[in-house]
C-alpha cells in the first residue's frame, strides 16, 4: 500500500526542497484564507508555479483554507476557491464547514483540517457524508481512535513530526487575550511557550526549580511508522510551514527512508536511533510520540530547564562547485574546522562523508576554522556536489 | 432573556428570580466549568425549575470510547424537559433526530460568522452560542443574517484555553510538588489568570467580561452570565442589577458592575483581534 508523505512549504524555495527530498505531496498557505500569517504564504501566481513544479513530478499540492471565518471574509470565499480550482490545486484543507459548498461547487477535493479537532468515528462519518474525502485528525487521537476512524472509510491523515499545540486546536485563544493576535486566524503568538508564576487557590506561589509553562515537547512518530502504515493511515503529515529548508530536507529525507523501508518490510532499516538523533538535533527540541500511545503525562511537557540538544549539525549550504579544482563554495551555518568528519546531504544522491582537509577563505588563504555565520569559504571535496546540497556533521 | 452558568448550587437557588434559564454542566463531558452534575442532580433541578429554560452543556471533545455513554445521556435527557444541549463535538449533531430538544452550536471560539451558523442550522441546530472573540459589530451582523437563535456572553470570565493534557498536574508531578485541588492561578506581568485542572485543563481570561453597556444594542435571544469564580453575593448583585436594567439606566448598571470588580473589561466587543501578522 502506498502511503503519502506530506510536507509543509512556506514558499516556493522550500516547496522545491520538500519535493526534491522525497515528499509525495506538499501543503501550502494561500495569502487570502490561510492560517500561519507569519509563514510567507503564497500569492496566486506563486501557487500556479508551485502546482506546475509539483505536478511535473507527479506529486500533489494542497492549499490550506483554514482560518476561522468572520463575516467580512464570507464574500471572498467563492471567488478564491474558484481561482484555486482553475489552476489544478489537488485539494483544499478546510476547517470551517461554511467553505464546503464552495469547494463542491468547483469540484475541489475537501480535506478537513486538524483545526476541526476530529477525535471520533461519528464525527468522521458525518463529514464523510458531507463530501469530505480526507480528515486530518486531532493531534489528541490515540491509536485506537485512529483505527476506528479509518474503519469509516474516510481517508485519514495524521501528524508524524513537528511542534505540538498545548491546547486542543480551535480551543486556545491565549494569543488573543495576551497579545490581541488571533490564534484561530493566523496570529498565534505561542503564549504556551511563555513562563508563568503558578499560584494555588489561595494565591500562594508554588515554586519549583523551573517556571511553569504550558509548553509540550515536539511530536516524533519515527518509531511508530510501521505500525501507522499497518493500521491504514493514508497520509503522514510533517508540521511546520515556517521551518527552514535544512529542517525540511532533513526531516523529509529521514521519514522518506523509514517509510520506504517499512513498505519493503526492511525492519532493520526502518528505525534507528541515529535518525532520531538527527531529527532531534535539527529541531533543537526533544520529541515524543505524544497521544498516539495514550501517554500524555509529564514526560510530554517541556520546562525551561530542559536539556538542550545541540543544533549545530547543520554546517553549511553548497553555493557552487568547481569541478576542475574540486572546490565547493560553502556558506557557513555553524562552526566547522579542518579535520571534522562531515557529510554532504543531497536530494538526488547518497549521502557522502569525508574529512575536511583544505579550507580557503574569500581571499584564497588556507584556513583551519570557519567560525563566522554566513562566511563564504571553499572546501576541497573530491566528489561532485551541487548547489543546494547541505553539509552537516557526520554522526556515527 | 438571561441564562446563568452556576459555579455552585447556591448560585442556582439564590438567584431564581433573576434568570430565565440556566446552563448546567454534566460530569465527565463538560469543560470550562467547576460545577458539574450527574444526571440525577440534573433531573432534580429540572423538576424544581419547571418554568426555566434549562440547557445542558456537553461541550467536551468526545472520544470514541465515550460515544455510547454520551448517546445514552442525550437520550435520557429526552425525559427531562430541557430546552437544549450545548455541544462542541460534531458527533452530537448526528443524534439530533432522536432528541426532543434543541441543539446549540457552542464551539466557543469558532462561532464567528453567520454562514457557518446557517450551515449547522441546515442540520436542525437552531441555536448558536457566539464566540467571545468577536466585536459588537460582528455580533450584530451575525444576528441579522443567521437563521438560528443567538446566545451571547454578557458577564463573567471567558475561556481562553482547553487541553486534554493535565497542564498543571504534569508540572506539579515533574517537580514532585504536593498541591491539592483543581483550581490554580497563573500570574504574568501582574495579571492573574484562573486555570482549572480536572479531566481536562482549562484556563480563563484575567478580566471578567462586562458586556452590559450593549445590552439593548445587541439584544440576542439569550445572554449568558457566568458565575464561575464570582463570589455568590457579588454574582447575585450583578444578576439583580441586570434584572433591573432598562434603556435609561443601562450605562449606570454597566458602571456599577465595573466598580464592583478590579479586573473587568469589555473583552473584544470594541477591539478587533489582529488576524494577519506580517514579519
Amino acid at each position: 500500500m502506498r502511503v503519502e508523505l506530506l510536507a509543509p512549504a512556506g514558499d516556493l524555495e522550500r516547496l522545491k526542497v520538500a519535493i526534491d527530498y522525497g515528499a509525495d505531496a506538499v501543503y501550502i498557505g494561500y495569502q487570502v484564507l490561510s492560517l500561519r500569517a507569519n509563514a510567507i504564504n503564497f500569492t496566486y501566481d506563486e501557487i500556479k508555479e508551485a502546482v506546475k513544479y509539483v505536478h511535473d513530478r507527479n506529486k500533489k499540492i494542497y492549499v490550506t483554507v483554514n482560518i476561522v471565518l468572520h463575516d467580512k471574509e464570507l464574500s471572498i470565499i467563492d471567488e478564491n476557491v474558484k481561482k484555486l480550482s482553475q489552476i489544478g490545486v489537488d485539494a483544499l484543507i478546510i476547517s470551517d464547514p461554511a467553505i464546503f459548498k464552495y469547494a463542491k461547487k468547483y469540484n475541489m477535493e475537501i480535506h478537513l483540517s486538524t483545526q476541526a479537532s476530529t477525535m471520533n468515528y461519528k464525527t468522521a462519518e458525518f463529514f464523510k457524508k458531507q463530501g469530505v474525502k480526507r480528515v486530518v485528525l486531532a493531534r489528541e487521537c490515540k491509536k485506537e481512535d485512529i483505527k476506528a476512524i479509518i474503519d469509516t472509510g474516510i481517508d485519514v491523515e495524521t501528524f508524524i513530526h513537528g511542534a505540538m499545540c498545548a491546547g486542543i486546536s480551535g480551543r486556545c485563544v491565549m494569543s488573543n487575550i495576551f497579545t490581541n493576535r488571533d490564534a484561530n486566524r493566523g496570529g498565534c503568538s505561542q503564549i504556551c511557550r511563555w513562563d508563568f508564576e503558578l499560584l494555588d487557590k489561595n494565591f500562594n506561589n508554588i515554586t519549583a526549580n523551573m517556571p511553569f509553562t504550558f509548553c509540550s515537547k515536539d511530536l516524533s512518530m519515527l518509531k511508530y511508522i510501521e505500525d501507522m502504515i499497518k493500521i491504514g493511515i493514508k497520509s503522514f503529515k510533517i508540521e511546520g510551514r515556517m521551518r527552514s529548508s535544512y529542517y525540511l530536507a532533513t526531516v523529509i529525507s529521514i521519514y522518506r527512508k523509514v517509510i520506504d523501508n517499512c513498505l519493503k518490510h526492511d525492519k532493520k532499516e526502518a528505525y534507528n536511533i541515529k535518525d532520531k538523533q538527527i531529527l532531534d538535533n535539527c529541531s533543537n527540541r526533544d520529541s515524543v510520540p505524544q497521544f498516539y500511545n495514550g501517554i500524555y503525562d509529564k514526560t510530554c511537557s517541556y520546562y525551561n530547564g530542559r536539556i538542550e540538544v545541540s543544533n549545530q549539525d547543520f554546517l553549511g549550504v553548497v553555493l557552487d562547485y568547481d569541478k576542475k579544482n574540486k572546490l565547493a563554495t560553502i556558506e557557513q551555518r555553524n562552526y566547522f574546522k579542518k579535520g571534522d568528519l562531515v557529510e554532504i546531504f543531497s536530494s538526488n544522491s547518497e549521502n557522502m562523508e569525508f574529512i575536511i582537509d583544505k579550507i580557503y577563505d574569500e581571499n584564497n588563504n588556507l584556513i583551519d576554522i570557519v567560525r563566522h555565520p554566513k562566511q563564504i569559504v571553499q572546501v576541497y571535496i573530491n566528489k561532485n556536489v551541487k548547489k543546494g546540497d547541505f553539509m552537516r556533521k557526520k554522526r556515527n | 432573556m438571561i441564562l446563568i452558568i452556576p459555579d455552585n448550587y447556591n448560585q442556582i437557588i439564590d438567584n431564581v428570580k433573576y434568570y430565565d434559564g440556566i446552563i448546567l454542566s454534566i460530569e465527565k463531558y463538560s469543560v470550562n466549568v467547576r460545577y458539574q452534575l450527574n444526571l440525577n442532580d440534573i433531573k432534580k433541578i429540572c423538576n424544581n425549575l419547571k418554568d426555566k429554560d434549562i440547557f445542558i452543556s456537553i461541550n467536551k471533545n468526545i472520544e470514541n470510547d465515550e460515544l455510547d455513554d454520551v448517546e445514552n445521556i442525550l437520550l435520557e435527557l429526552n425525559n427531562y424537559n430541557i430546552k437544549g444541549v450545548l455541544y462542541s463535538d460534531v458527533s452530537i449533531v448526528t443524534y439530533k433526530d432522536k432528541l426532543n430538544y434543541e441543539l446549540v452550536w457552542a464551539q466557543e471560539h469558532l462561532v464567528t460568522n453567520y454562514e457557518t451558523i446557517n450551515y449547522w442550522n441546515d442540520f436542525n441546530v437552531n441555536y448558536a452560542y457566539l464566540s467571545s472573540d468577536i466585536t459588537k459589530a460582528e455580533i450584530i451582523d451575525i444576528k441579522k443574517n443567521a437563521k438560528s437563535k443567538i446566545i451571547c456572553n454578557l458577564f463573567g470570565y471567558v475561556s481562553m484555553f482547553v487541553s486534554k493534557r493535565h497542564i498543571v498536574g504534569n508540572y506539579l508531578d515533574s517537580f514532585s510538588i504536593d498541591s491539592k485541588g483543581e483550581l490554580f492561578y497563573l500570574r504574568k506581568e501582574g495579571k492573574i489568570y484562573p486555570i482549572i485542572d480536572k479531566e481536562y485543563t482549562y484556563a480563563f481570561s484575567n478580566n471578567i467580561f462586562n458586556g452590559i453597556k450593549e445590552f439593548f444594542n445587541i439584544n440576542p435571544n439569550y445572554y449568558v452570565c457566568n458565575g464561575l469564580l464570582i463570589e455568590n453575593d457579588k454574582f447575585s448583585k450583578v444578576l439583580f442589577l441586570i434584572d433591573s436594567i432598562n434603556e435609561e439606566n443601562v450605562e449606570q448598571v454597566y458602571d456599577i458592575v465595573n466598580i464592583m470588580f478590579d479586573n473587568i473589561d469589555t473583552g473584544f466587543l470594541y477591539n478587533e483581534t489582529i488576524s494577519k501578522v506580517k514579519k
